[in-house]
């Protein structure tokens, strides 16, 4: 499963229209490396990784690695499941909030 | 709330029944919740559109809600909605479990075991409810595999030819793999029963061959998907084995689906005792 860093560098690097290859080449890392930081959790980069990585995609390291997430009010993060929920932004998930808390009020 | 999350599927399946596909997975939800459990059926099934967003199920008063997003394909809000449907039947009990242990576990995170394990049982559960193995079957016996049985089969069920490829895989009598790549590796790929007995499988990570369909259509090399699929000599996805391979392109999620039927009669043949080696279970 892709995480948050994985999504980041992806979208990213095709904005910049980079190919894995090229990414790599940058970086000094092989295509196999990339192709698993952005589609694989179990990729753990090292901080020289990273920073390298940011350069190439000219953002700060800060920002691909910052994965802060608000969470839903505690009733309906306590009674609900979602589907691939740790991919929603935080503005989404306040929209969610509130949709539902609309749905509350129509009964 | 002892019923595996299979036998769940079959049995629901059963009630609606082959006649009258794709299963109108918004009414089963509403009319079995109510008979069932009366006292907190499911109350509502509510469009919500946001982009990333694609389904939940959340108490409310009076009973449950659940959410779907409208923007995805038909059958992936069918599978959607089947999914939340098995989270209300295998979990919903659990999770109060949860909220009196753990006081502030969020069961939206990937990384906790038990809310994968959820997330598997709702699939299966979906999965069993939506595309009855039976009717599959009857559907593919004996019939020269395409991309359009798939589609057509994709449309009978209400689901996405995704679901319906992993379906197949799961009960072909064929050698054969589901392989789902992107940006020109496997992301993910299953094994038919019989393909895993010979120890025919693909690791996620490992990099498509140059000449595969996957490839050429990933590279844009092709512009259609080949209805009749590629024929492979042995040594482009396997070195024993000859390979009919078969691939759509998901502009959607950027990724291609290949399915590969191994060409066995035409391989060597191998002594069964010698192939019989440990089952290595495809990465998901």
């Amino acid at each position: 499963m892709s995480t948050k860093l994985g999504m980041k560098i992806k979208e990213l690097r095709k904005n910049k229209s980079l190919t894995l290859q090229a990414l790599a080449d940058k970086v000094g890392s092989s295509k196999s490396y990339m192709w698993e930081l952005e589609n694989k959790g179990t990729a753990h980069p090292s901080a020289l990784v990273l920073t390298k990585i940011a350069k190439v995609l000219m953002v700060t390291p800060e920002f691909l690695v910052d994965d802060e997430q608000v969470e839903l009010s505690n009733n309906h993060a306590n009674q609900a499941f979602f589907r691939k929920y740790e991919k929603l932004d935080d503005k989404t998930k306040n929209k969610l909030n509130k949709f539902l808390e609309m749905l509350e009020d129509e009964d | 709330m002892n019923l595996s999350p299979t036998r769940l599927g079959i049995q629901l399946s059963k009630l609606w029944g082959n006649d009258n596909l794709p299963v109108d997975v918004k009414q089963v939800a509403i009319e079995y919740s109510r008979q069932r459990y009366p006292e907190e059926p499911i109350t509502k099934i509510v469009p919500f559109s946001e982009q990333g967003f694609e389904g939940g199920l959340f108490k409310s008063k009076g009973g449950w809600v659940i959410l779907y997003n409208p923007e995805a394909t038909v059958g992936r809000q069918n599978f959607t909605i089947a999914h939340e449907l098995g989270h209300y039947l295998l979990h919903r009990e659990i999770k109060v479990e949860f909220q009196c242990t753990q006081k502030n576990i969020s069961v939206g995170y990937a990384d906790d075991e038990n809310y994968q394990q959820m997330e598997r049982e709702a699939d299966t559960f979906a999965t069993y409810l939506l595309m009855p193995a039976d009717d599959l079957r009857e559907q593919t016996y004996g019939r020269e595999i395409s991309v359009e049985l798939f589609s057509s089969c994709a449309k009978r069920y209400g689901t996405s030819l995704l679901a319906v490829i992993l379906r197949w895989i799961e009960i072909t009598e064929y050698l054969a793999l589901l392989i789902v790549s992107i940006d020109g590796f496997i992301l993910w790929s299953s094994s038919s029963k019989k393909a895993l007995k010979r120890n025919v499988y693909k690791r996620s990570g490992e990099e498509i061959p140059p000449d595969s369909l996957a490839a050429m259509v990933s590279d844009n090399t092709i512009q259609t998907n080949l209805d009749g699929g590629l024929r492979h000599e042995p040594g482009v996805w396997f070195s024993r084995y000859g390979v009919h391979e078969f691939c759509v392109s998901s502009d959607k999620y950027d990724m291609q689906i290949s399915v590969l039927k191994i060409n066995f009669n035409e391989a060597p043949v191998f002594d069964e005792e010698d192939e019989e080696g440990e089952l290595i279970l495809p990465n998901f």
